[in-house]
């Protein structure tokens, strides 16, 4: 899905602007990184991606639909947007299974338009299989998500974003909770469905992963961008 | 079905709150059936006795015969339709029921100085002026002594006695009111204590009608368990019901009220679906103001 932003301003209070002049251009089947200290509007960047915020001027164009608050025409973007968040928001009283296959109920499976009717074994196989490719067991499907290390809680985030199959994942900081070799699996996983077709936008502090990845960097700070462009998806 | 499943976990997470409306609500419901009922026996009980309307007629005579003479010439008097001869037994018992002070002195006194009367029925068609004009009639015939009509007395009885019945249909309304207001507070507390979650499920892609959807099974529920309720006790407390119904109206000469099947289902029936209209209602109005990007 392929995400722009133009002439992109943010700013919360009138005058502390988080983001200014803001362009970007990211093709269908991209991935970006989003570095930048903490403050510097890594998550704001990413709530005006998804449609959670909206710019205070400039304009957020997903999948060549335009994001205007109020307007019900990015609920059909959000369908095919998975969102990793940095604060997880899991339901903390709700098993793993039933945090993991809400999307499929509300939202769409892969390229198809509908919502599927997924009664018990459809949404029971696909949780199991997108636990699993991120090592996660199947025998957490019935644990309730407080009961969860913050590590797996962090993998059930990513689960539920990946379930749906969306076109553009969403990533905010997905690996902050992770040890090493997790984080490994997660990050492989990721790439793996760039290589797919997925469009990736992950936010990290990880320097380790940036330089190890080799891909399009966007750093923020302080209201100013800097640009690492490593392969031609990326066009700022 | 993923929305059904949503609203028995909702049920289940709320189960106290869902009780608390359960039984909230039946209550509500249940003073309606109670006002309704009474109101309705009120207001039909006003028809009747225009309808059914008779006058008392005291003949100058204790003899027999004489009253006998006097039934007789009232029969042939237009307007009316039948008429009885009232034994000084009935009007006895009559006078103990309503006026047991006076009937001890009149059984101290001995039967003698009990009038004899008949009761009067007039034709059921009767006009007003009609009606009048039959009095009148009845008043000029010879050995009658004097004739009860009470028609005023009766006519500001009945007015107010409709004013009450219409006062009972209002407080009805009123009381619907309260159960909506109720109604929306339940859904407003539970949009606030659910916006997370609900938030989330909308950054799904869910629609509104997906996040109310789950709400109206449950409230689908719940009202069902109220048309229940209110079933159970109306049935339960219904002899008790017709007992303070009796007891106040019985006296002033009422028929009885009753009560049947049909208007029990008819109440359940009712019940359930004025719940079920406030649940969508409240839900509905609880999304509409709800702000979700
Ligand atoms: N809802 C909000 N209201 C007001 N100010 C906000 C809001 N969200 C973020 N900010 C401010 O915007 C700035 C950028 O915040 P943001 O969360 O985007 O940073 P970040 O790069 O994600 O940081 P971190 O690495 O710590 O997650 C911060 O100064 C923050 O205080
Ligand atoms: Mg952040």
């Amino acid at each position: 899905m392929r995400v722009s932003l133009k002439q992109v301003t943010k700013a919360y209070h009138q005058n502390s602007l988080v983001l200014k002049n803001l362009n970007l251009d990211l093709a269908e089947g991209g991935f970006l990184f989003v570095a930048g200290d903490s403050g510097a509007g890594k998550t704001s960047l990413l709530k005006l991606i998804v449609g959670e915020e909206f710019p205070t001027s400039g304009t957020v164009t997903c999948g060549g639909i335009r994001l205007i608050e109020g307007a019900g025409s990015s609920l059909q973007i959000r369908k095919r947007i998975g969102v990793v968040h940095q604060d997880y928001r899991l339901m903390k009283e709700r098993t793993v299974f039933e945090n993991v296959a809400i999307p499929l109920f509300f939202g769409r499976h892969g390229r198809s338009t509908k919502p599927l009717n997924f009664m018990g074994s459809a949404a029971l196989r696909l949780t199991e299989e997108v636990l699993q490719s991120l090592g996660l067991s199947t025998k957490l499907l019935d644990a309730k998500v407080k009961e969860l290390s913050g590590g797996e809680q962090q993998r059930i985030a990513i689960a539920r974003a990946l379930i749906n199959k969306p076109d553009l994942l969403v990533a905010d900081e997905p690996t902050g909770s992770l040890d090493h070799d997790h984080t490994w699996t997660v990050m492989d996983l990721f790439q793996k469905l760039n290589i797919q077709g997925m469009t990736v936008i992950v936010a990290t502090h990880d320097r380790d992963i940036i330089r190890k990845v080799r891909k399009p960097t966007l750093h923020l700070s302080a209201g100013s961008v800097r640009v690492d462009e490593r392969d031609g998806a990326c066009i700022f | 079905m993923y929305f059904l499943k949503a609203a028995l976990l909702g049920i289940r997470r709320r189960l106290l709150s869902s009780l608390l409306l359960v039984v909230g609500s039946s209550s509500i419901l249940l003073a309606m059936a109670a006002i309704g009922l009474w109101s309705n026996w009120l207001l039909q009980q006003n028809e009747n006795m225009k309808a059914h309307r008779s006058v008392a007629i005291f003949v100058d005579s204790r003899n027999d015969s004489d009253v006998e003479d006097v039934l007789t010439k009232i029969m042939q008097v237009k307007g009316v339709d039948s008429a009885r001869i009232i034994s000084t037994e009935e009007f006895q018992s009559f006078l103990s029921q309503h006026f047991p002070d006076l009937a001890a002195a009149v059984d101290g006194l001995g039967l003698d100085i009990i009038p004899r009367s008949l009761e009067v029925f007039f034709s059921k068609d009767i006009h007003y002026f009609e009606r009048l004009e039959t009095v009148r009639t009845l008043e000029g015939l010879s050995g009658v002594q004097r004739v009860d009509d009470g028609m005023d007395r009766m006519a500001s009885a009945l007015t107010s006695i409709r004013w009450l019945g219409l006062g009972g249909y209002f407080l009805l309304f009123s009381l619907y009111g309260v159960f909506l207001f109720v109604c929306v507070g339940h859904y407003q507390n539970l949009l606030y204590s659910e916006a997370q979650e609900l938030s989330l499920v909308r950054s799904f892609g869910a629609t509104k009608f997906m996040i109310v959807l789950p709400w109206i099974f449950e409230g689908f529920f719940q009202s069902v368990a109220v048309g229940l309720v209110v079933g159970v006790s109306l049935l339960g407390g219904k002899t008790y019901l017709l007992e303070v119904y009796n007891q106040f109206f019985g006296t002033v000469g009422y028929d009885p009220f009753h009560f049947e099947f049909t208007n029990l289902l008819l109440i359940i029936f009712a019940s359930m679906i004025l719940s079920f209209l406030a649940h969508l209602f409240s839900s509905g109005l609880a999304l509409l103001r709800w702000r979700l990007h």
